[in-house]
């Protein structure tokens, strides 16, 4: 914090942003994790991966985790979503306590997991199909979402056909359409490039905008969490705990443009540190290069 | 500038793991079937490659032989010029008057058969038909025609010593018939045709255009009365193939996909059967026959059991292979036990179930040929067996090909429906789809999408 | 001792079992007969029978079983079918190791189907001293070798037996593995065509007797339609009488033949190394006598030399194979 000087601290909230958290808060509690603890058995003995985890999530708050590789968010999100079982503590939604997969959760994977049998539209009425419905009124409803992700041409084509961005608006269109309370999103844009994930980020939060959903979205990326959230989730590794419930300060609607605005990289700065704490001496240390050639001496 | 790109674009033809251009493609293809082809005709039909034997055009008994030669059969040629003096020195004793003991029937029956030792050739030239072989009318009337000069042998030509054999053995049955109106077959002895024939090869490599026409010959044949003809028995190997195979798969993709599915089903079937798979299923023959008694019911058992044990560990392993968090998103989307197997593991595995299937009835088919020799034996292997066990190959070969093409086609037009069953395979969709896939598509009503553009994620919503 | 009980029990599971068999009786009596017969020209024989409708004619219905010679006797065996046509020799093998059996009918003798080949060069017994023999172990070529050698004055020991399936024996002669082979027809033809210059030293036909065939029938099946196989016996002499006439000989050549899908000329031989016995001269050698012109002698024969050569150790009870009443009530 030390070496950013004219930076604001990231706790400092503009009215504006603080009236919205106000607000958040006054909404009703969907989820709510209480003293969640995960432990796996291996032959080594037992390893606890998550320890100690309380949250609250409100009614359509966008929420982040992040954290150093091997924290434990995957597991966590999975645990939510009831792919995983729990070795203690709760999980409630809205009060009642999670046990197993369902409708209610949905979930969108990073491998996009579409039924690739299925043409796009199929896919998209699968979650209706299973819980019984069928007929014109669920086709046309599942065309309604995926017009929301803007994939009408494709309604006919098979996943195989698609490009990965596609791929993962239709998940998206999939798990919408079952009308869940809450969406569990793990690492969705992580196997994209840089500029389809900076499409997807904007696509996410136009959907977000027309859609009553609370979402859960695990990223190792920084300036996706920022971009994205309302609070994010900061865990630490070993046993995974919660470092830190950060609001971030940068007010809605968000823009490409607030990457650089102070208060985006006051809270990146933080969690960089949060997730990459500086050891003294570190930043000296050198890679052992050997020298190869003079060519070039000029250029540095 | 334009002379480098075009010689960039020829890759060559040994380009490590780059396809070569489909029309090189094509003419690999073709020539993977010509080279051997055209092996197969040089070594046949050029003399002074191999040609080890003789193949007998006219041949001749001896007298204290048990075993004959006849026409057809084949000859070591070093050993030809014996067997060919061997039958002059019994001529020759003939001449001199010391012929053999025989007398009564078995003198007689020695000459019909010098007389119809004629008959290949006479066949060859059309003068009298297969079934004349036994007409002694017809036999005759090919003597006399020799004899005088009417009928003129041509490839093979009659050498000049057998038309002298001919000319007097015909003058002798004159003489004979002269004071016997009933025209009887004399009991002296009449003169042997001297043995005759023309190089080939041995007799387990005949001729293309011989496997050709046998093969079509047989397949035509009116069969002996009762037993099956060739089309007949071919229906009837696909029969105990299919039936085999198909029992297999009605039994062994249930228990495959639910052992693949639950690991209480895999601890429960799999070890049993990965230990019966190493059992050979030939083993069981005997076994078989003696539950399932004689006909096709242990012939079909030995299919399944050769097909059934590979087909469960198969299945379940290819059940397994199914992404694991397509069944998370199922589930996340709110499916249950039974539509887990239903609308997302039944229709995930299925082009994989289908390869599998396709490999394991090649299987089947290897095992045809053991079952057929179990028991009564039946179908395409006993002609396969009795054929070559009486060393005519040149009806081995067509019956061999005949099973290999039709492995082959079905195989071919199995893959080749693939597309067409399962048009959302990445394989099926980067092919260009065919007038069939497409009226099929039409037919069914399958909405075909029409890709007008390359999608891309640029793509406005 | 004398417990009522038990003896009750007795008496009901005796009555159970008589009802049992009766029933399995009455049932089998609307079944045809099942015979096995297999690729030796003495059997393809009933051919003609079948061929010519004299089984219906006679009355009695018959599912003749066509199948390689050893896999006729395992069906029969393992009780697939009713009756099995085989040599006197394997009868009796059949018979110690697996099931008895009672023959009924005596179709031939060999008469030279069953031969000694030897290679180019060797043209006698004698010149084998020292030699290697291929054939079958335990089987009738292992008996006519021996007899053979007994013939030429020699020992077991002049020579060394390779032990080789018949069905292999000419590839086994033309490796030049052995110096000769024993096999029967069409393996010694076969091995004659395949090694150019071998000749036969030694056939069946040297000593006629030595291997019967005959018809062999399960005594249970015997017991329960002797009517059923006195009908089989004289549509066999029905087709004894048939060949007899010279007239019919190229007629009846052309039915064998295609039964084994060959061609009547090169079947002819193998006919011919057969001794189809007429009714008369089946009779002569139905009479008990030592020696081998009489079934029973040579029966004892082969007794011996199995047990001689291990097939099995008990010596069989010749009469029990053997019973020439059913030929003998059809003597017109």
């Amino acid at each position: 914090m030390s070496d950013h000087l004219d930076l604001p601290d990231y706790r400092e909230q503009s009215p504006e942003v603080a009236a919205r958290f106000a607000s958040i808060r006054q909404r009703p509690v969907k989820l709510e994790v209480c003293g969640l603890e995960k432990r796996f058995h291996s032959p080594e003995g037992e390893r606890v991966v998550l320890q100690d985890i309380s949250f609250k999530a409100h009614r359509r708050e966008f929420i982040s985790i992040i954290g150093p590789s091997g924290c434990g968010k995957s597991t966590l999100i999975r645990i939510l979503a009831g792919l995983e079982t729990i070795s203690g503590g709760d999980v409630l939604l809205e009060g009642n306590a999670v046990k197993g997969p369902s409708r209610e959760r949905g979930m969108v994977f990073q491998g996009y997991t579409l039924f690739p049998w299925l043409t796009v539209k199929k896919n998209v009425m699968f979650g209706l199909e299973v819980s019984g419905r069928s007929g014109p009124a669920v086709e046309s409803e599942a065309m309604d979402w995926i017009n929301l992700v803007g994939l009408a041409r494709y309604a006919n084509a098979y996943p195989s056909e698609l490009s990965g961005g596609m791929k993962q608006r239709v998940a998206i269109a999939r798990s919408l359409a079952n009308q869940p309370q809450i969406l569990f999103m793990d690492e969705p844009f992580g196997a994209l490039d840089a500029q389809t994930r900076a499409q997807m980020q904007a696509y996410l939060l136009q959907i977000w905008k027309n859609v009553d959903v609370t979402i859960l979205f695990v990223t190792h990326d920084l300036d996706e969490a920022i971009y994205l959230s309302d609070r994010i989730l900061v865990l630490k590794a070993n046993p995974g705990e919660i470092q830190e419930f950060i609001e971030v300060p940068v007010p809605r609607p968000r823009d490409p443009e607030q990457f650089i605005s102070p208060t985006f990289l006051a809270t990146k700065n933080r969690l960089e540190h949060l997730i990459h704490p500086r050891q003294p001496g570190q930043e000296q240390a050198r890679l052992p290069i050997t020298k190869m050639t003079a060519a070039g001496d000029e250029v540095e | 500038m334009k002379r480098a790109s075009r010689s960039s674009d020829t890759v060559s033809w040994f380009a490590i793991r780059k396809p070569l251009p489909g029309e090189r493609r094509l003419l690999l293809t073709v020539l993977s079937f010509v080279l051997p082809l055209a092996l197969w005709c040089l070594v046949s039909y050029v003399p002074f490659i191999w040609h080890p034997d003789i193949k007998l055009t006219v041949a001749a008994d001896r007298e204290g032989v048990t075993t004959v030669y006849t026409a057809g059969d084949h000859v070591a040629r070093s050993y030809f010029d014996e067997y060919a003096n061997a039958v002059r020195r019994e001529n020759e004793a003939v001449q001199a008057g010391e012929g053999t003991t025989r007398s009564g029937f078995s003198a007689r029956r020695n000459n019909v058969k010098i007389l119809r030792a004629v008959a290949p050739l006479a066949i060859e030239q059309g003068w009298i038909s297969e079934n004349q072989v036994t007409d002694n009318a017809a036999i005759f009337d090919v003597w006399e025609g020799l004899a005088t000069g009417r009928l003129v042998s041509e490839k093979p030509e009659l050498t000049p010593e057998n038309l002298a054999i001919v000319q007097e053995d015909w003058q002798t049955l004159q003489a004979h018939w002269a004071e016997d109106p009933e025209h009887e077959m004399p009991s002296d002895p009449l003169l042997k045709l001297i043995p005759q024939g023309r190089l080939s090869n041995p007799v387990y490599l005949p001729e293309p255009h011989a496997v050709l026409l046998t093969g079509w010959k047989d397949w035509n044949a009116e069969p002996a009365e009762g037993r099956p003809s060739l089309p007949e028995r071919y229906r009837h190997s696909l029969y105990i193939v299919f039936s085999g195979f198909f029992l297999a798969a009605l039994a062994g993709v249930p228990i495959g996909i639910l052992s693949g599915t639950y690991d209480f089903f895999s601890k429960l079937f799999e070890p049993f059967i990965d230990f019966f798979r190493y059992m050979p299923a030939p083993a069981f023959s005997t076994l078989l026959v003696a539950i399932f008694l004689a006909h096709d019911a242990p012939k079909i058992a030995l299919v399944f059991v050769g097909t059934f044990f590979q087909l469960v560990l198969v299945v379940a392993n290819t059940t397994r292979q199914l992404d694991y968090s397509l069944l998370e998103a199922a589930q996340t989307l709110g499916a249950k036990r039974l539509d887990l197997l239903r609308r997302v593991i039944l229709p995930g595995i299925t082009p994989s179930l289908y390869n599998d299937l396709r490999i394991l009835l090649g299987w089947a088919w290897t095992w045809l040929v053991i079952a057929e020799l179990i028991g009564v034996k039946s179908g395409l292997t006993e002609v396969i067996e009795t054929q070559g066990r009486w060393r005519n190959f040149e009806s081995v070969f067509p019956v061999i090909i005949l099973i290999g093409l039709t492995g082959f086609f079905t195989d071919q037009l199995l893959a080749n429906l693939r597309p067409l069953l399962f048009p959302w395979t990445p394989e099926a969709i980067g092919q260009k789809q065919g007038p069939l896939v497409r009226f099929y598509r039409w037919v069914t009503d399958q909405q075909v999408y029409v890709r007008d553009d390359k999608p891309t994620t640029s793509d406005p919503a | 001792m004398n417990n009522p009980i038990a003896s009750w029990f007795r008496r009901a599971g005796l009555a159970a079992l008589t009802l049992m068999v009766g029933a399995v009786a009455s049932l089998s009596a609307k079944e045809p007969l099942k015979i096995a017969y297999s690729d030796w020209p003495g059997w393809v024989a009933w051919e003609i029978g079948i061929k010519k409708g004299w089984f219906e004619e006679e009355g009695v219905d018959v599912d003749f079983l066509w199948f390689d010679y050893v896999a006729s006797m395992d069906a029969y065996v393992a009780g697939n079918v009713d009756a099995v046509c085989m040599t006197n020799g394997d009868a009796l093998v059949t018979g110690a190791t697996g099931k008895p059996s009672v023959g009924i009918i005596l179709n031939d003798f060999s008469n030279g189907n069953d031969m000694v080949v030897a290679a180019p060069g060797i043209d006698s017994i004698q010149d084998l001293k020292g030699k290697k023999v291929g054939l079958e172990e335990g089987f009738v070529e292992h008996l006519m070798f021996l007899t053979a050698l007994k013939k030429a004055g020699m020992n077991p020991s002049d020579v060394t037996i390779v032990n080789t399936p018949t069905n292999e024996t000419p590839q086994v002669l033309a490796s030049g593995a052995v110096d000769a082979i024993a096999a029967w027809q069409p393996n010694s033809g076969q091995a004659l065509k395949t090694v150019a210059g071998s000749q036969p030293i030694f056939t069946s036909a040297d000593a006629p007797g030595i291997i019967y065939d005959l018809l062999y029938v399960s005594p249970e099946s015997l017991e329960s339609r002797r009517d059923d196989w006195m009908k089989v016996t004289k549509v066999w002499y029905r087709i004894v009488d048939y060949l007899q006439d010279e007239s019919n000989f190229d007629e009846a050549l052309a039915i064998l033949a295609s039964r084994v899908s060959v061609d009547p000329a090169e079947y002819e031989p193998f006919f011919q190394g057969t001794y189809i016995l007429s009714y008369d001269e089946a009779m002569e050698r139905w009479q008990d006598a030592s020696g081998l012109d009489s079934v029973y002698g040579s029966s004892r024969a082969v007794d011996a030399f199995n047990r001689s050569v291990g097939v099995y150790s008990e010596r069989q009870d010749i009469q029990k194979y053997l019973d020439p009443s059913l030929t003998e009530a059809l003597d017109q």
